[in-house]
């Protein structure tokens, strides 16, 4: 076979794929690659502390530390490997791959109006942002990332788990 | 026409297809199948959770846009299926070889920026099932890649081999 007809042939594989990519892209739901900013809480704490309404996407260690007091869920989305070897005590497991197949099952337990503190493993780590992305489209409003992540966490020494408690 | 080259009469290169099959034939066939439903596999892991895909891609930290992001997480997966099925099939078997090379290297490159920049990222590259690299981009996935190019570039030098349709179109 000739150079050009071998591009030839290759290239029009490819045009298919990108004519068949793009007209998929037409006929599904939007992608959201970001996370929204959290809307803010509906009303304000009644015990005059700061409610959850003034946090931002990303949130401190203090800031999760107060909303893990007030008793919001936690979800970690680092590896499974890595939430079965210690994970923030009662957060349950939703790591991006989670969603292969749609919604995880387990967020149909967490409500979608309270606030939800995401963490991975803090630095470089976006598996946070974008598992908050996708349970931002699944309807999940008040999103909180913990910046600093898991890491930061067990350094402040506050409560910690380990095994499968919270995975499927 | 013997057991060795032959010329090119069908438009699939040094080795006629119309021939019997040869030994070697017969070692590049199970490639060519495994090439092809691993890439079938693996476009259609990602198109199963398109949003997964994307966040990987904007993980990898390429400074893309959002559109470009975006349709790629839907172009890749289709061009993988496509290319996979064309080999598992034996039609235009070299073109799909030379397309899945092309992406291989591509993929190669961006895994490689990936490491080199020290940025923690996954690779989504087959969903769930990231065998034998597990965790963030590392040089397993470099080698796996590496491992599939190298069957890549046997299968497009020897062309379908046996139970393909550039052979039986050629008889």
């Amino acid at each position: 076979m000739s150079l050009s007809k071998l591009v030839q042939r290759a290239s029009t594989l490819a045009l298919v794929g990108v004519v068949v990519g793009a007209a998929h892209s037409i006929v599904h739901d939007p992608i959201k690659l970001r996370p929204d900013a959290p809307l803010p809480m509906p009303a304000p704490a009644a015990n005059g502390e700061p409610s959850p309404q003034v946090l931002g996407l990303e949130i401190t260690l203090a800031q999760a530390w107060d909303l893990f007091g007030k008793g919001a869920p936690f979800v970690d989305a680092r590896r499974a490997e890595d939430y079965e070897a210690g994970h923030i005590e009662g957060a349950v497991w939703i790591a991006p791959e989670s969603f292969m197949g749609g919604l995880p099952e387990v967020a149909n337990f967490l409500d979608r109006e309270a606030p939800l503190v995401i963490y991975c493993t803090g630095g470089d780590c976006d598996a946070s942002h974008n598992v908050a992305a996708m349970l931002n489209q699944a309807g999940f409003k008040r999103c909180h990332i913990l910046k600093e992540g898991y890491p930061a966490w067990v350094a402040a020494g506050h409560p910690t788990a380990t095994g499968k408690g919270g995975m499927p | 026409m013997g057991r060795g080259r032959a010329p090119d009469r069908d438009g699939q290169g040094g080795h006629a297809v119309n021939e019997k099959p040869t030994a070697i034939g017969w070692l590049v066939f199970p490639l060519r199948l495994v090439l092809g439903g691993l890439f079938m596999l693996a476009g259609y892991l990602k198109l199963s959770a398109v949003p997964v895909f994307a966040g990987a891609i904007l993980g990898f930290k390429m400074d893309l846009p959002d559109h470009i992001v975006i349709g790629s997480a839907f172009v890749v997966p289709w061009v993988e299926i496509i290319a996979g099925a064309m080999l598992v099939l034996g039609f235009w078997t070299r073109a799909a070889a030379a397309l899945i090379g092309v992406l291989l290297l591509a993929f190669i490159a961006m895994l490689g920026s990936v490491i080199f920049r020290g940025i923690d990222a996954h690779c989504s590259c087959f969903g769930k099932f990231e065998f034998p690299c597990d965790g963030p981009i590392g040089w397993c996935h470099i080698i796996r890649n590496t491992v599939l190019l190298g069957m890549t570039v046997t299968v497009g030098a020897w062309g379908p081999g046996p139970l393909a349709i550039d052979r039986e179109s050629t008889k």
